[in-house]
């Protein structure tokens, strides 16, 4: 029987590189330990760029104080829910003129994580489940419920994007390719998320609009930047079985930990001067996390790259 | 080693599948769970002067008026929120249980927006025998300033003895499309009701 690459399934040779076991071809094997410097800088200047995005905006509805309604109004608020996509585009499109992906699966990852979305996971949680009558009940209730309804179902359906459509095939050749599609996933997601929540509420004001977009985005992409790691890294290593659904809880976890704490981060005691709801810790909160979850995700893969290139802790294949 | 034309992470991946099903059903499972628990929560109302105690929708807003023992409103509601009334009205022992409940509606009558009786029927609660009527009327909103199309509104009396002199009255209010869906709130008010 010939060995093949594991990635690209092309005949290679009896002395082919090989990592866990697993034969691969040179291109490949040069591409899995790719630290992708470009990439992980583009996802930072994303998180500052939206940043920055949102004190525009507030700077703007500030100064000018518009008087929209109506038609406008919601246009405005599209307009505005569409921006963080277009930004990641941008962006991605730019650090990708010096390493190239396959445009056309990144952008069919980021649809399909809208369609199910739209599809699924706002019919299950606000139909189905109907969060918005139970969910506040107590804080206790928030936390669980966050997790085990809103996190669980989010974060699966944004794995499954990725799980299913790409992952399988060998445009999915380097660990990295986990976090690019699970953020493309997660973008498409919370793209839908903000547009739904526009046309629901009619428009929006635009200033604690813009925030709770941007927080969306932010959030969404994060998490599922971790499942994509996990997806990576089951893809090229020998992990334990328990590695992917670990992955998949761990995101949920954490999305359904963040909702409950920008809940209680935004919510503010009544008092005669007004209060009720501040959206700018959400926003600061959702920056940390994004900030926080790329740092650490470039460094393991940094970490799994110089590993993979030292030839060590690779356990071989049974 | 020689690879396979398969890849061989082919077996690893799909029992991970199969875990990352379960580990989404079991947690959804928990989740519908945690909701039904949530939404079976009730709060005790007990009223001294009547001897009466009941139960209500745990998170349901109470509001005030001196016609009714009891009125509490169900704050995630649409444009006319589903509504639980207690009433204690005398009643002669040798009357009829449904002429309570013609004063009722002769009240309604003069109150509501095209209000219209519907039926009138027998029903068993707590072992006795009650006289339920289910009516109908148009809400247009307490807010004339807010711009709000009119609702049907579907409503039941349920007339049920206490003692010799007296009726007790529970009511179920809700919009027309909701109606049947909230006759289980409406059933768990009446089981509850309990004398002091």
């Amino acid at each position: 029987m010939e060995t093949i690459c594991c990635v690209c399934h092309r005949p290679v040779g009896p002395d082919a590189p090989r990592l866990g076991g697993r034969p691969y071809c040179p291109d490949h094997y040069a591409k899995v330990a790719r630290d992708r410097r470009s990439l992980w800088q583009a996802g930072f200047l994303q998180i500052a760029a939206l940043i920055a995005f949102v004190l525009l905006v507030a700077l703007l509805v500030d100064l000018v104080n518009p008087t929209l309604a109506g038609t406008p109004l919601l246009l405005a608020g599209l307009l505005l829910a569409l921006v963080p996509a277009l930004l990641w585009m941008a962006f991605f499109y730019l650090q990708d003129r010096l390493e190239p992906e396959p445009k056309s699966y990144v952008l069919g990852i980021f649809l399909l994580g809208g369609l199910l979305a739209q599809a699924v996971a706002i019919p299950v949680v606000q139909d189905l489940f109907q969060v918005q009558r139970w969910l506040g009940a107590d804080p206790l209730t928030t936390l669980l419920g966050s997790i085990l309804v809103i996190g669980l179902t989010q974060e699966f359906l944004k794995y499954a994007a990725v799980r299913y459509a790409v992952y399988p095939l060998p445009e999915f050749d380097e660990r990295v390719d986990g976090v690019i599609y699970g953020t493309a996933a997660g973008l498409g997601f919370a793209t839908v998320l903000n547009v739904h929540y526009v046309l629901s509420s009619g428009g929006v004001d635009l200033k604690a609009g813009v925030i709770r977009i941007v927080v969306t985005a932010l959030a969404q992409a994060s998490f599922s930047g971790i499942s994509g790691y996990f997806l990576g890294r089951a893809k090229f290593e020998v992990e334990p079985t328990w590695w992917l659904p670990g992955g998949v809880a761990l995101a949920a976890t954490l999305n359904g930990l963040f909702t409950y704490l920008r809940g209680e981060l935004t919510t503010t005691g009544l008092s005669l001067q007004g209060g009720g709801f501040n959206p700018w810790p959400g926003l600061i909160l959702a920056a940390i996390v994004a900030t926080a979850t790329f740092s650490l995700l470039f460094y393991l893969m940094r970490r799994a790259n110089r590993l993979t290139l030292a030839g060590a802790d690779i356990p071989q294949q049974q | 080693m020689v690879s396979t034309l398969r890849p061989v992470t082919g077996d690893r991946d799909r029992y991970a599948d199969w875990l990352v099903l379960g580990l989404v059903l079991i947690g959804l499972a928990l989740g519908w769970f945690l909701r039904a628990s949530v939404l079976s929560r009730t709060t005790e109302f007990r009223d001294p002067n009547t001897g009466i105690s009941v139960r209500y929708p745990a998170g349901w807003r109470r509001s005030s008026d001196t016609t009714l023992l009891l009125r509490v409103r169900d704050p995630m509601g649409g444009t006319f929120p589903t509504t639980l009334e207690l009433r204690v009205r005398p009643l002669a022992p040798e009357a009829d249980l449904r002429l309570a409940l013609e004063g009722l509606a002769l009240e309604r009558s003069r109150t509501a927006i095209a209000y219209k009786p519907l039926r009138t029927d027998l029903v068993e609660v707590q072992g006795q025998v009650a006289t339920r009527r289910t009516f109908t009327f148009v809400y247009t909103g307490d807010n004339p300033y807010v711009e709000q199309l009119p609702v049907v509104v579907v409503g039941a009396d349920v007339a049920l003895r206490l003692d010799g002199e007296r009726v007790v009255i529970a009511t179920l209010l809700a919009e027309a499309d909701r109606f049947d869906a909230e006759q289980g709130r409406l059933r768990a008010f009446l089981e509850s009701l309990r004398q002091l």
